[in-house]
């Protein structure tokens, strides 16, 4: 059992690396930045599943890591929503010269 | 796991609280509870990514600017340490699964010196940050175009470092405790929850680093 657990730890360390490669790379010299963020995430997912264990967790953990990456994008999503939707914006009108339409610096 | 095993973990041991019927309730019962806290920390670290997601939109240029100035190779290096990290403990839960106390206490050892490691960049990246003038105020190096946005991104930058390297540093001495537990004997092959559960906030805090590091050093920059 031991060495079929570090075996799948190795091959997931290596799966980072190159992932973390493939960003790295791709971010710095290739004018990939935006994409990476989405890379950093599914390399977050991975850690979760196998390195924390979560594939062979109890049905309430695996219950509580969905509701927390859940409750997380309902923050993020419904916020961004807000601020990319709504006209006239905020921050346009507490900044004398700044406008949403052509954004600040 | 042999018949024998699975008969002891089914039973109380001698650390099991009165409250369980047995070893194995309670391992479950601490692993959903860590879960639950590790959700609440994911939420935590929201408000950061919301933050950074937030003023993006708003200031892209300042942001692309500010991400151009940040120490990419120190945060890459960093990056590898902490996910190898995160490697070398979950072997050492491996290890005392199957009774391995030694190297359970090595790799717990190797774990803390690559966290160490971490810290030691992280302060030198502080270092080299604050010498070039990237600290908004009044000696604020960016000028000019975008310098309002890459402000907000320093603020960001100080603000997530900061509170990851104190969750890093609360693990290092979690993994350091285990460590000490290996040595002594105080975790065994059947009641080892603690060695998980600190898996579970070590890897966790690699985790949030894997989110910040394009965060940080990738997005926005031109190529």
């Amino acid at each position: 059992m031991i060495l079929t657990r570090t075996r799948d730890y190795l091959l997931t360390w290596a799966g980072l690396i190159i992932l973390l490669a493939v960003e790295a790379v791709g971010g710095r010299w290739l004018g990939w930045g935006n994409v990476t963020p989405f890379i950093g995430i599914v390399m977050a997912a991975g850690v979760g599943m196998v390195l924390m264990h979560l594939r062979h967790g109890t049905g309430e953990a695996k219950i509580f890591a969905f509701t927390g990456a859940l409750w997380l994008v309902i923050m993020l999503s419904l916020t961004m929503m807000d601020i990319v939707t709504r006209s006239p914006d905020p921050v346009s009108q507490a900044t004398p010269g700044f406008s949403l339409a052509n954004r600040g610096g | 796991m042999s018949a024998a095993t699975r008969h002891r973990e089914d039973l109380p041991g001698p650390e099991t609280e009165f409250q369980y019927p047995s070893e194995r309730e309670q391992h479950d019962t601490s692993m959903t509870g860590m879960w639950l806290f590790l959700a609440t920390e994911t939420l935590f670290f929201g408000g950061l990514f919301l933050i950074w997601l937030y003023y993006r939109y708003l200031f892209p240029a300042g942001f692309a600017l500010a991400t151009e100035h940040t120490e990419f190779a120190i945060g890459t290096v960093n990056s590898v340490l902490l996910i190898t990290s995160s490697v070398t403990y979950a072997c050492g839960v491996a290890a005392i699964r199957v009774g391995d106390r030694k190297l359970l206490f090595r790799l717990a050892v190797a774990t803390i010196a690559l966290g160490v490691v971490f810290m030691l960049l992280k302060g030198v990246e502080w270092y080299l940050d604050i010498d070039a003038g990237m600290v908004p105020g009044p000696g604020f190096a960016l000028r000019g175009p975008g310098s309002q946005g890459a402000a907000l991104f320093w603020i960001f930058y100080y603000l997530a470092t900061l509170l990851h390297a104190i969750h890093l540093l609360i693990g290092l001495g979690l993994v350091t405790w285990i460590a000490l537990r290996a040595r002594n004997g105080t975790v065994t092959r059947e009641s080892h929850a603690s060695v998980e559960i600190v898996g579970l906030y070590w890897s966790f805090v690699d985790m949030v680093w894997l989110v910040l590091y394009p965060m940080i050093y990738l997005a926005g920059r031109a190529g």
